[in-house]
């Protein structure tokens, strides 16, 4: 061994400390690179983390007052609803809200407020929106659309302006009926607010024990108005119980179900049990295509309306009843529509008012109503709306066929 | 004219003398590159431990691995030593013939050249290739070409280069995070782009006093052009080089920047200075320019030297393909130091006569063409570039 090192023992102290250099250096040079790794891992949370809190401060511009925010987890809440424009016929057509994110507000003193970030849909999914919630009064103070996929166009999601987004300042939530008023051009829009509105405050009632007050209307009836007194005025009549006390009344609706005016019982309805009969008779399946517009008891002659392709103008058609008041002695009808431009020239058939008094011809004489080719969009379901109508009133009349 | 000894016989070397041999030159040498090794120390281990983005063992990383370097290339030439002189083997044998050989300096300056994430057996490689190809296998320390380092730099360049970028490249952790520098050196945004431009250039790294300062990216020591002031003015002073070199290369590189920055458009004096205050030019010019072993020895020569390498460093890197161009030049100039110091000589010896014109005269045309060359092909690209950026702002 003496004699190893006596000859070797220099190659040794050369060749360790290069073994050492490479073995520990190779260490800590993988180390290092590993260390790249972790700090842009580092990085990228912290990015992160600035993000969020940039966010939160942005968001905490919502309440002017307020000095502190910070984030909080929300009690679950499972609610589903319509996603507009569906029929709601299948469970595809139903959609549940997401909080993404809540904070909690605060001032020197004491928590001011909540805020939610809300996914909605409106006409398309992705629709989230900020809600700034006061305490004190229960009340948005504020709402800001944060992302959205809808059609953001002049014509469409932009027609969603100033006086829109106003309907949000001070809503409260302490009301039975919570409504926001759409905007033509941006209706499903404009119902992703809604319900998204509708959602924080189920949230803000499950996170703060909020009570939701209740509209207690119950619709024991609700029918087109066939009384030839009042139908040309209030085309539909509602037979109600509402309030505590469980009071019935019938009242008259107009033709978008809005409270008309009373039939019977006392006029001490609230707004709230107003919006309520709107909203049920919204959801009773009448259709507000036809209506009438005079009925003439000597002459038995009825005169109603339909609403067809053309919106400016609608289908005027003329009954005279015969006497035994079971049939249709005659008929005339005025209408504008254009089958040409409803049809886009695939209609083929005579012109105006060949589909009305087709149909209609059809219904006098027992048979069943075809469905015409090139005219089933509008005017077809517009005269069928109008014969149902007519035939109850005929029914109510004492006959029908 | 040849200088003479002048007085009576006998004659004492000055380098014989006590303070003045060789020993203590390299010495001297070694001090001159304290200020670089602790600024490269500073600026990617230890303020980057201060802004809190690395843990300690980071911190001492950038210092261990310049130690490493030197330490590698001692080893080598040790076990070079062993294998080629069994007389000897002895510990006390190769400790002498280390000493005399100067076996930290390659590995020391190669570490310097590299960045910061370059691993470990990589830089074994470089001192490998710095102190056995381009020292030991010449004849060792007095006898090589090529300067060791350089060779040992280019080398590790030319073959491992995404190695080191895989590994984590030049930008220390601090420098990843700012978003202006985009992962590239200044040389590399210039190389990427072709544009002189000073929002381009420098800007995203600041200003020019941060090329100064050496807070800029790029390789472990070369950014530091302030401590390699200090160590040139330490290194001028203990006449350990000749203070006239760095200043006719820097200078050469400076005049040929700043023509190029006017083909292209912009006659402002911050290109020149930024192309003097990026890369390796600095380093280069006080480190390796100066080389006494590679580059020529008589004061003629040493401006000729100087000169072709500007020329070179310049031509390299607005031309050539890859960004530096300073170890480029300075290899290839490697390669002409004995000509150059025979020419000079002769030139030097001979005196004012027609045979000196026609060889200085030959030398001139020579840099002439070179630089007209440089400047021509520089202008093109460069001139390209703004035209370019004319046409897009144009469009768009």
């Amino acid at each position: 061994m003496k004699a190893f090192f006596a000859n070797k023992g220099s190659l040794a102290l050369l060749i360790v400390p290069l073994l050492v250099i490479f073995i520990f250096g190779g260490v800590y040079s993988r180390y290092m690179t590993a260390q790249v790794e972790v700090h842009a891992e580092e990085e990228r949370i912290r990015q992160e983390e600035e993000a969020e809190r940039q966010f939160a401060l942005e968001l905490m511009t919502m309440f002017p007052e307020a000095t502190e925010i910070e984030k909080r987890t929300v009690a679950s809440v499972e609610k589903s609803y319509i996603i507009p424009g569906k029929a709601g016929a299948n469970p595809e057509d139903f959609f549940s809200p997401i909080v993404k994110k809540s904070y909690l507000v605060s001032d020197a003193s004491t928590d001011i407020g909540v805020i939610y970030v809300i996914e909605s849909h409106g006409n398309k999914s992705g629709l989230v929106l900020v809600f700034a919630i006061e305490f004190a009064t229960n009340s948005i103070t504020g709402i800001q659309v944060l992302e959205h996929n809808e059609t953001d166009t002049a014509a469409y999601f932009r027609k969603l302006g100033t006086e829109f987004y106003a309907q949000f300042d001070d809503l409260a939530f302490d009301v039975p009926v919570l409504v926001v008023d759409a905007v033509a051009g941006a209706t499903y829009s404009s119902r992703g607010f809604e319900i998204a509105t509708l959602y924080a405050r189920e949230q803000y009632a499950a996170d703060f024990d909020f009570v939701i007050p209740v509209v207690l209307v119950e619709a024991n009836d609700i029918d087109y108005n066939l009384d030839p007194d009042t139908f040309a005025d209030y085309p539909f009549v509602a037979d109600i119980t509402y309030g505590t006390e469980a009071k019935n009344a019938v009242v008259y609706l107009a033709l978008d179900f809005s409270f008309a005016a009373m039939a019977s019982g006392t006029d001490d309805l609230s707004d709230f049990e107003k919006l309520e009969i709107k909203n049920l008779a919204s959801q009773a399946g009448l259709s507000t295509l036809s209506y009438f517009s005079s009925y003439d008891a000597e002459t038995r002659t009825v005169v109603m309306q339909a609403k067809g392709y053309v919106t400016r103008y609608t289908i005027q058609v003329t009954f005279v009843i015969n006497e035994d008041l079971t049939a249709i002695e005659s008929y005339s009808v005025l209408s504008r529509e254009t089958y040409d431009s409803e049809y886009n020239e695939l209609y083929t058939g005579p012109g105006v008012p060949y589909v009305e008094s087709k149909m209609i011809t059809q219904y006098r004489n027992g048979e069943s109503i075809d469905t015409i080719a090139g005219a089933s969009a509008k005017t077809e379901p517009a005269i069928l709306s109008l014969i149902d109508l007519f035939d109850r009133f005929l029914g109510s009349l004492g006959g029908g066929e | 004219m040849a200088r003479f000894a002048g007085g009576k016989a006998p004659y004492l070397r000055i380098a014989d003398q006590p303070g003045q041999g060789t020993n203590v030159v390299m010495r001297d040498f070694l001090i001159g590159l304290l200020p670089v090794v602790l600024f490269a120390w500073y600026k990617n281990g230890i303020q980057v431990y201060l802004d809190g983005n690395i843990a300690i063992m980071e911190m001492f990383y950038p210092f261990v691995f310049i130690l490493l370097g030197g330490l590698s290339s001692l080893l080598m030439e040790g076990l070079s030593f062993y294998i080629t002189d069994k007389e000897n083997r002895s510990l006390k044998g190769l400790m002498k013939r280390l000493h005399t050989s100067f076996s930290l300096i390659p590995g020391l300056i190669l570490a310097l050249l590299l960045p910061l994430y370059t691993p470990v057996w990589v830089l074994l490689f470089g001192a490998f290739m710095a102190s056995i190809v381009a020292k030991m296998l010449f004849g060792g320390f007095g006898h090589n070409i090529f300067n060791p380092a350089l060779l040992g730099y280019l080398a590790v360049g030319f073959t491992l280069s995404g190695v080191i970028a895989a590994a984590g490249g030049a930008l220390n952790a601090s420098e990843v995070l700012v978003d202006t520098y985009a992962g590239a050196t200044p040389l590399g945004i210039l190389a990427a782009t072709k544009q002189i431009d000073y929002q381009t250039l420098v800007a995203p790294y600041g200003n020019l006093w941060n090329f100064l300062l050496g807070t800029i990216p790029g390789a472990l020591g070369e950014t530091g052009a302030l401590a390699i002031i200090i160590a040139y003015i330490w290194f001028s002073v203990r006449k350990v080089i000749k203070w006239s070199t760095p200043l006719i290369y820097i200078g050469t590189v400076f005049a040929l920047s700043w023509l190029i920055g006017i083909f292209a458009g912009d006659a402002g004096i911050w290109f020149p200075t930024y192309s003097i205050l990026s890369g390796g030019v600095m380093f280069g010019a006080v480190y390796m320019a100066t080389e006494p072993v590679t580059t020529p020895k008589n004061p003629w020569g040493k401006v000729v030297f100087a000169l072709f390498l500007g020329a070179l460093t310049v031509l390299f890197r607005f031309i050539g393909n890859f960004p530096e161009g300073v170890g480029t030049s300075l290899i290839v100039m490697n390669m002409f130091t004995m000509p150059i110091d025979n020419l000079t000589a002769q030139m030097r010896s001979a005196g004012l006569r027609k045979a000196t014109f026609v060889k200085g005269g030959l030398l001139v045309v020579l840099l002439g063409a070179l630089i007209a060359y440089a400047l021509f092909k520089a202008s093109t690209i460069y001139s390209l570039s703004i035209i370019t950026r004319i046409f897009l702002q144009g469009v768009m």
